[in-house]
């Protein structure tokens, strides 16, 4: 069927030379493809033939078939939950301890009247039976593997994702510090147009705190971050092997972590110089801002200029934001893919940025002791189990104070311990990397430079945010403290402006995630710390 | 326990298999079975225990004297005596304290008493009323043995997640029961059908319901609704749909499969109502032991359709509220009976039979918009969640059709929702009967079909298996029942 023999109403009308050369194609590939489905028909109307040749099995052979096909299928699922149950059953091979998830696994409960009766005793022995269940980690990687064939997952978002306030444009103006943010934040922008934010349970899963609740004054949640590196992770946008946590802005957190180092400023006056530091997250580093857009996650920009605005001029503030998008423009590695955490790469930029703003020359990067610790998966990791993040981790490159490498930690119990600042990477675990740099979290640490003798002293109060950044103050300070608020109440009773007069400390500096200023747990351990 | 728990499904169960197994008669078989359905659900709390025993025993003496008494008013009064103990601890176990609340919330007293609800009230409630009623009707003759009548209530695979069986069912398999090989074949496959439906699809639709609605568990919700754009309600919508069938109907075929492999046979309790073609055949397709459990026994006995149009509206209200309320003590519960009431009283008097006329996909979008939006009502207790949701439906909250979590989290689920969806549907069973006649055709299609027969149990316990231990998300959805 040649096409200018064909009847086409369109006759008249010349053909433009494109449909000319598609149709040419269509025919040509036509002519090409014919044989193979000639052979293909054949194929087929021979196969009937011979098929059609064969005989109907007979009745008996059917009936044999399905007796003996029942008799198997009861004897072989018999067959599999025997040994099935021989395995659940069997104590001895059952895990006790999930290294991928970072826990110790749920114990046998114990038996109290009250438990026993209402029935939550019972409840705790499903929750142990399943949570040690022999084989525990394959069954797990099975599942992952089946729920990657679930839809086009190279994108996808892990966590619910909630609605957060609106950021406001101008700066808190009233910074009592026993007034909320409540009355400016509705008078700035109504909640319509609510930027929406993130927010999910901690993967160990401790109570979440609600972003959209507005009276979010107290919390009690002692349970919010206990262990070492468990954080409140956000709901998190995952593409292929890395995850980006989401952020939200939560008026009345905000404000009470503003009120909180404005206070500290006030109480520190004439002692020390106060500095902020709140790093931005991944998500607003890393991601395009193409795909941000569309996403409901607010501009951590904006966020830091309402913080920062909206301090005393007697807090320092060091904004980090613009450094950071300026070196991962030159494809720098500031975040980790797997880790809810930034880089030391990013915390050596931020001590940049801070020895400007104090007025100190920063040492230069290639003046630290460099470690290489490859083969980490780290928070994001456990949130997800993407199998394309396992194969392919994030390396952990530390950088560690060529004058010392000595650091006096006391930890939760009070007793102190001498230790490295830098620890050897390669022999954690490959979710617990992080942990190399200054021990880890603990409550109170501290580092002497043998080759300053002039006295000076900081002290970073942080979250697990400030430990690939303390290294780097050593080479400024004869002494160098650090604080973790979130555990210091469990060893030492005093106060922020105690300890800085204690200490005799010239520089205090708040390392935190930006994550912390919407985390309202966190903020009341910093403000009860700063008394 | 619930049956997709590990410790059912890998300690309960065999061991309960293998007792079974052992009990030399009947007689011992029951023993067995009612021992381990008093542990299964003492497993809940044992002190519920002692109520269940205590109103089958009160059931037990009712029945025997309705039997026993000659006049017809006798018996009738013996028949209300019994239904008045257990409707009135249904009552206090279940609807004082939403009852008292209400009065609370309009008078400011009394006191509101927390009272625990015992799993499962509902449905042996109602399986003892039938039971009562059939011997007054002298459909059965009253059960002389009180441990057979407590197996009967008790019985682990239907007390608390139902079907409602009614007692002239498996009234003789309850004393003499066949062992059949291919009763015990086709149990097993129906029981693993069952739990894979429950642990790979329907666990997995739940959060996916969760993360495009709002978890109904999280505080907030109403400010994460309005957040919502149009798409995503839709397709929480879309996957409560699915859940809320997949999670019901695999707890109804776990629990025929269990009969079956021992010698009961339940009848069916939901026969693909997604399929349906109205309202009304929606009805007759879902939760069918309790549809027809609300007809014989309330609707019938009011008159049914038999009356004048006003009466007949009447039963059908008071059927409708009842079935709402029978769902959970809340008003949305209330509030869904009567929204199908609506429809049902429309379809009978004004659309007539017009849903069965109308083009296939047509009304397949009658059928599933007005179920969809049904159990948007039934999941949001909080009815200013369930208008804002209605709003957001159709754009009304101001989010746009859709946003990039959505399309991202449409397009990495999207196989599973497409087979989420068939798995509504007859469609797998139908290949399956194609392949059986095929099979008897042809030997090579006999192989193929008896090798998934064979290989399918199993493969499918160990993928539930998989999903159910690192499950986090296994919830029980009929705890307000």
């Amino acid at each position: 069927m040649k096409p200018n023999k064909r009847k086409n109403r369109f006759r008249s009308l010349p053909k433009p030379a494109f449909v000319q050369t598609l149709e040419g194609k269509v025919l040509d590939f036509l002519d090409w493809i014919a044989p193979v489905v000639d052979w293909v028909g054949d194929q087929a109307e021979k196969y009937k033939a011979a098929s059609d040749a064969v005989p109907p099995p007979s009745k008996r052979w059917v009936k044999r078939r399905k007796v003996s096909a029942e008799r198997l299928t009861v004897t072989l699922f018999l067959l599999f939950l025997t040994v099935m149950t021989v395995l659940a059953l069997y104590l001895p091979i059952r895990p006790t301890r999930s290294d991928l998830e970072n826990r110790t696994l749920t114990e046998f409960p114990t038996p109290t009247v009250v438990r026993v009766l209402n029935g939550a005793f019972f409840d705790d022995i499903n929750t142990w039976f399943a949570d040690t269940f022999p084989l525990r980690e394959r069954f797990l990687a099975a599942q992952n593997q089946i729920e990657s064939l679930y839809g086009f997952q190279s994108h996808k978002v892990v966590g619910d994702v909630t609605a957060g306030d609106a950021i406001p444009e101008t700066a808190k103006t009233d910074s009592d510090t026993s007034q909320s943010g409540d009355t400016e934040a509705e008078a700035v922008e109504p909640a319509a147009d609510a930027s929406a934010a993130a927010e999910a349970d901690a993967s160990s899963g401790a109570a979440a705190e609600e972003p959209v609740e507005e009276s979010a004054e107290e919390d009690s949640g002692e349970d919010d971050i206990t262990d070492d590196d468990v954080q409140t992770l956000g709901a998190l946008l995952v593409i292929k092997d890395a995850a980006y946590e989401y952020y939200n802005f939560v008026q009345d957190t905000a404000d009470d972590y503003i009120d909180m180092v404005n206070r500290a400023a006030e109480l520190l006056e004439g002692q020390s110089t106060v500095y902020d530091l709140v790093a931005p997250n991944s998500m607003d580093i890393c991601v395009s801002a193409k795909i941000r857009s569309g996403i409901n996650t607010p501009d951590q920009q904006a966020a830091l200029n309402y913080l920062y605005s909206s301090m005393s001029s007697q807090v320092q503030t060091v904004n980090v934001y613009d450094l950071l998008s300026e070196h991962q423009a030159e494809g720098e590695y500031l975040y980790f893919r797997t880790d809810h955490h930034w880089t030391a790469l990013a915390a050596y930029y931020a001590y940049t940025a801070f020895a400007e703003a104090a007025g100190k020359e920063a040492a230069a990067l290639e003046s630290y002791q460099a470690y290489t610790f490859e083969g980490f998966t780290g928070s994001f990791y456990r949130e997800t189990e993407s199998a394309a993040m396992l194969a392919n981790p994030d390396t952990v490159y530390a950088y560690g104070p060529a004058s010392t490498n000595t650091i006096l930690i006391t930890q939760d119990d009070g007793s102190q311990l001498s230790y490295k600042i830098i620890s050897d990477g390669d022999t954690l675990s490959a979710s617990n990397k992080y942990i190399s740099f200054i021990g880890g979290d603990n409550p109170f640490s501290a580092i002497e430079n043998p080759d300053i003798t002039d006295g000076s002293a900081v002290m970073v109060i942080k979250e697990s945010y400030g430990n690939c950044f303390v290294p780097y103050l050593v080479e400024n300070y004869q002494y160098v403290y650090v604080v973790d608020y979130r555990y210091i109440a469990d060893v030492d009773s005093r106060t922020l402006p105690e300890l800085a007069a204690d200490y005799d400390v010239d520089d205090v500096v708040f390392v935190h995630s930006i994550s912390v200023t919407r985390d309202s747990s966190a903020v009341s351990k910093l403000t009860s710390f700063v008394g | 326990m619930v049956f997709s728990s590990l410790l059912f499904l890998y300690a309960f169960f065999p061991l309960n298999m293998l007792a079974y197994r052992i009990a030399p008669d009947v007689k011992a078989k029951n023993w067995v079975m009612l021992v381990f359905s008093l542990v299964f659900y003492a497993w809940a709390g044992p002190v519920y225990v002692l109520l269940l025993v205590g109103m089958t025993y009160a059931d037990y003496i009712a029945a025997l004297w309705i039997d026993a008494a000659r006049r017809k008013s006798t018996r009738r009064r013996m028949l209300f005596r019994g239904c008045a103990i257990n409707l009135g601890l249904l009552c206090v176990f279940k609807y004082l304290t939403f009852i008292l609340q209400n009065f609370h919330d309009w008078w400011g007293f009394p006191w509101v008493p927390q009272i625990a609800l015992p799993i499962g009230i509902s449905f042996y409630t109602f399986q003892l009323i039938s039971y009562m009623a059939d011997v007054y009707r002298e459909q059965v003759p009253a059960q002389k043995d009180f441990k057979v009548l407590l197996l009967y209530v008790s019985l682990f695979h239907q007390c608390i997640a139902g079907p409602i069986v009614r007692y002239e069912t498996i009234e003789k398999e309850l004393t003499g029961r066949k062992f059949r090989r291919s009763d015990m074949a086709g149990g097993i496959r129906r029981f693993t059908v069952g739990l894979a439906k429950k642990a790979l699809l329907s666990n997995y639709c739940g959060s996916l319901a969760d993360t495009f609605l709002v978890s109904t568990s999280a505080e907030g919700q109403l400010a994460t609704i309005l957040a919502r754009p149009a798409l995503s309600i839709w397709l929480g919508i879309f996957c409560y749909t699915l859940q809320i069938y997949l999670d019901f109907s695999a707890y109804s075929d776990m629990a025929i499969g269990m009969g079956q492999m021992i010698g009961f046979h339940y009848d069916e309790n939901f026969n693909y109502p997604y399929c349906a073609r109205s309202i009304r055949d929606f009805w007759r397709r879902w939760h069918i032991s309790l549809s027809s459990f609300f007809r014989d026994y309330v609707y019938i006995p009011l008159g049914g359709s038999r009356r004048s149009v006003p009466r007949v509206i009447l039963n059908l209200l008071v059927v409708w509220a009842l079935t709402g309320l029978w769902h959970g003590a809340s008003w949305n519960y209330v509030f869904w009976g009567l929204y199908y009431f609506v429809f049902l009283v429309l379809e009978r008097y004004i659309l007539r039979g017009l849903p069965e006329k109308m083009p296939r996909w047509l009304n397949r979008v009658y059928v599933l918009g007005i179920v969809g939006v049904g159990w948007l009502l039934f999941r949001c207790e909080d009815m200013s969640v369930f208008w804002a949701a209605l709003r957001g439906l159709i754009g009304l909250n101001g989010n746009g059709f859709t946003n990039y979590e959505t399309n991202l989290t449409l397009r990495s689920n999207l196989f599973f929702l497409i087979a989420a969806a068939v798995a509504c549907t007859p469609f797998v069973v139908n290949r399956g009967k194609q392949l059986a006649q095929r099979a008897e055709r042809k030997k090579g299609w006999m192989r193929l079909y008896q090798g998934i027969q064979m290989l399918s149990p199993i493969l499918l316990t160990l993928l539930s298996t998989a999903a159910l231990v690192g499950d986090s998300y296994n919830p029980f959805l009929y705890f307000r029942f």
